[in-house]
């Protein structure tokens, strides 16, 4: 089983059990819509629609990317502020040329690696949107987006230097890069991101010494334990 | 740094002034890297090879595959090495032991995990195989792909690498055989140029999108970059280049693929000795996570002839294809490595839950 794979299936039993409401609902989704999701990539990873078929063989993968761009636009388009939508695509360019720039230096050849390119991938894309995206939102988006972004890229070297190849975009589905990045993004954003601002004891002022404004989206937690002290 | 936490608020302005200088350095060195062809990456090892060599300095292989601390090479002895130090391009290996190669797949765990994984690896089937419906597992499938689509042999086409390398023709000789002796062949033509670090990235969506034929093995092509002499050998009476199988080590079914290399290897040695160099247990993937019958054949080097990969190619189907279709191959595509897997999903739901809690619990205090 893929790591892809078993961190969807884990993602998936966490949700279940009721343990990612809180993350959940500062992506403004919930629980049946997060089991959709992971469905559909699920699903969707076996689903390739073709654009073009030449000296480049084009396709869109469902599950791959499809989907977690869709997500993602979602998410972002629900974010609180406008600055927070700029974190999401400043982290995605940044993240898609890292990754970019991380396959042109290495080049991951049989026994020329440390780690597999997979999880180098997926781990750099979740680090660099998570430090850049700072919010569960724009991580999780930066980092699915950066991911595709390196398809993009791909595809546009391809042309340039008129070299035949397959884009085939998000193609391995649920065994893609894209799957550990959002993940591994929105599991930084919970834990560094909450564990900072319990050592920093709450929200911190910003450089001009004003504190965060911003109300935290009210979880469905936080309304359950209000509603048991009013009881 | 100023502001932590996530929903701090930061004008566009301040925002992309912090991150703009990453941001240029990194798009300047993409498009750098884009326009001049990327040539770091697509550096071979033209001068120079790795050699391998034992306690007694005797060298016992010469591979373009750098070599790493901790790889394992199995010569065509059968006696295995690890490397222990890299002085250079001089790998300096120690003799561990002589592989045994008709071991049965490595164990999995006890009775009750392996019954739980059980569980859990047939509900990940089923899911596979709901979108699988209508398609017949006839346990006789094996697909072939290229990686490195540029790889060629210079002697037969004057260059090393070119936009629809030889090894394509390789593959398609390794298809008529395996074809010949009655499997089902569906190889893919898929380009996954330009030969870079996200070469194995692209070719993963290949494998992935081949796995739905349900193949029982998958081969990935490739050719070696070293003197012709190191792959040349005469079996059956042939000139023929000799084949080296690659295996990587940071997989869920390292274990499986190393056994599956080991069957090939020991069929071949009966029926072709000579034709198999090694089998190099190395760092990485190679997108042999896909599935437990997953190898990676370096064959011959790009100082060889085609013709000579060819050859060696058919000579490797006829031994092996016994193994391929062996009940206990086939059948082992469904095994998988439940343990492991069932135990990476109990780990990260465990850690999920246990962070929850903490960062919950602290939540409530501060309340």
């Amino acid at each position: 089983m893929t790591v892809g794979l078993i961190l969807l299936l884990a993602v998936s039993v966490v949700v279940f059990l009721g343990l990612a409401h809180r993350v959940l609902d500062r992506m403004h989704l919930n629980d049946k819509q997060a089991l959709v999701a992971v469905l559909l990539i699920l699903v969707g990873g076996f689903v390739d629609i073709p654009i073009y078929r030449g000296l480049w063989t084009i396709s869109l993968n469902l599950g791959g990317s499809v989907i977690p761009v869709i997500i993602s636009i979602y998410v972002l388009s629900r974010a609180d502020t406008p600055s927070e939508t700029r974190r999401g695509i400043l982290s995605a360019v940044a993240t898609g040329a890292a990754l970019v720039a991380i396959s042109k230096v290495f080049t991951f050849e049989e026994g020329r690696t440390i780690i597999d390119s997979i999880y180098v991938f997926g781990l750099v894309a979740g680090v660099i949107a998570y430090l850049l995206g700072r919010s569960r939102r724009a991580a999780f988006a930066g980092a699915v987006l950066g991911v595709v972004l390196l398809d993009i890229a791909h595809l546009v070297e391809v042309v340039i230097r008129r070299m035949p190849s397959t884009v085939n975009l998000g193609g391995a589905g649920a065994f893609d890069a894209v799957v550990i990045a959002g993940i591994i993004a929105v599991g930084l954003a919970e834990i560094f991101g909450e564990t900072m601002e319990r050592l920093q004891g709450g929200h911190m002022p910003d450089s001009k010494g004003r504190a965060d404004k911003v109300p935290e989206p009210v979880s469905r937690e936080t309304e359950t334990l209000a509603e048991e002290s009013e009881e | 740094m100023t502001c932590i936490r996530h929903e701090c608020h930061r004008s566009w302005r301040s925002c992309l002034s912090r991150t703009a200088p990453l941001i240029i350095a990194v798009v300047t060195l993409v498009f750098g890297f884009l326009l001049q062809g990327a040539a770091f990456a697509e550096h071979e090892l033209s001068d120079g090879y790795y050699t391998l060599v034992d306690e007694a300095d005797n060298e016992i292989f010469h591979t373009a595959i750098v070599l790493l601390p901790g790889d394992v090479f199995i010569d065509e002895d059968n006696s295995t090495y690890e490397v222990v130090t890299i002085d250079g391009q001089t790998a300096r290996a120690r003799l561990s032991k002589a592989a045994t190669l008709d071991n049965r797949e490595e164990a999995t765990g006890g009775s009750t995990v392996s019954q739980l994984s059980g569980i859990v690896e047939s509900i990940s089937r089923s899911i596979s195989q709901l979108f699988l419906a209508g398609q017949q597992q006839t346990g006789k499938t094996v697909v072939l792909y290229n990686t490195h689509s540029d790889e060629s042999y210079a002697p037969s086409s004057g260059t090393s690498t070119k936009d629809w390398g030889d090894v394509y023709k390789v593959a398609a000789a390794f298809e008529q055989a395996l074809k010949k002796h009655g499997l089902d062949v569906v190889r893919s033509t898929d380009n996954h140029n330009p030969h870079d670090g996200g070469a194995y990235t692209r070719s993963r969506r290949t494998l992935a999108r081949l796995l739905k034929e349900r193949p029982v093995a998958a081969f990935d092509i490739h050719r070696d970059a070293v003197p012709p002499e190191v792959y040349r050998a005469t079996v059956q009476g042939e000139d023929v280049t000799r084949i080296t199988l690659v295996i990587g080590q940071q997989n869920q079914t390292r274990g499986q693929n190393l056994t599956f290399a080991k069957k090939l290897k020991s069929a071949a040695d009966s029926k072709a000795p000579g034709l198999i160099k090694g089998i190099l247990w190395a760092q990485g993937n190679y997108n042999q996570d896909m599935l437990p019958r997953a190898s990676l054949m370096e064959v011959g080097a790009h100082t060889n002839n085609l013709e000579e990969a060819e050859r060696a190619v058919g000579i490797f189907a006829s031994a092996v294809v016994p193994i391929i279709l062996s009940a206990e191959s086939a059948s082992g595509l469904q095994q998988g490595s439940p343990g492991r897997s069932l135990a990476w999903i109990v780990g990260i739901i465990i850690v999920g839950s246990v962070c929850y809690v903490l960062i919950n619990s602290r939540r409530r205090q501060r309340q």
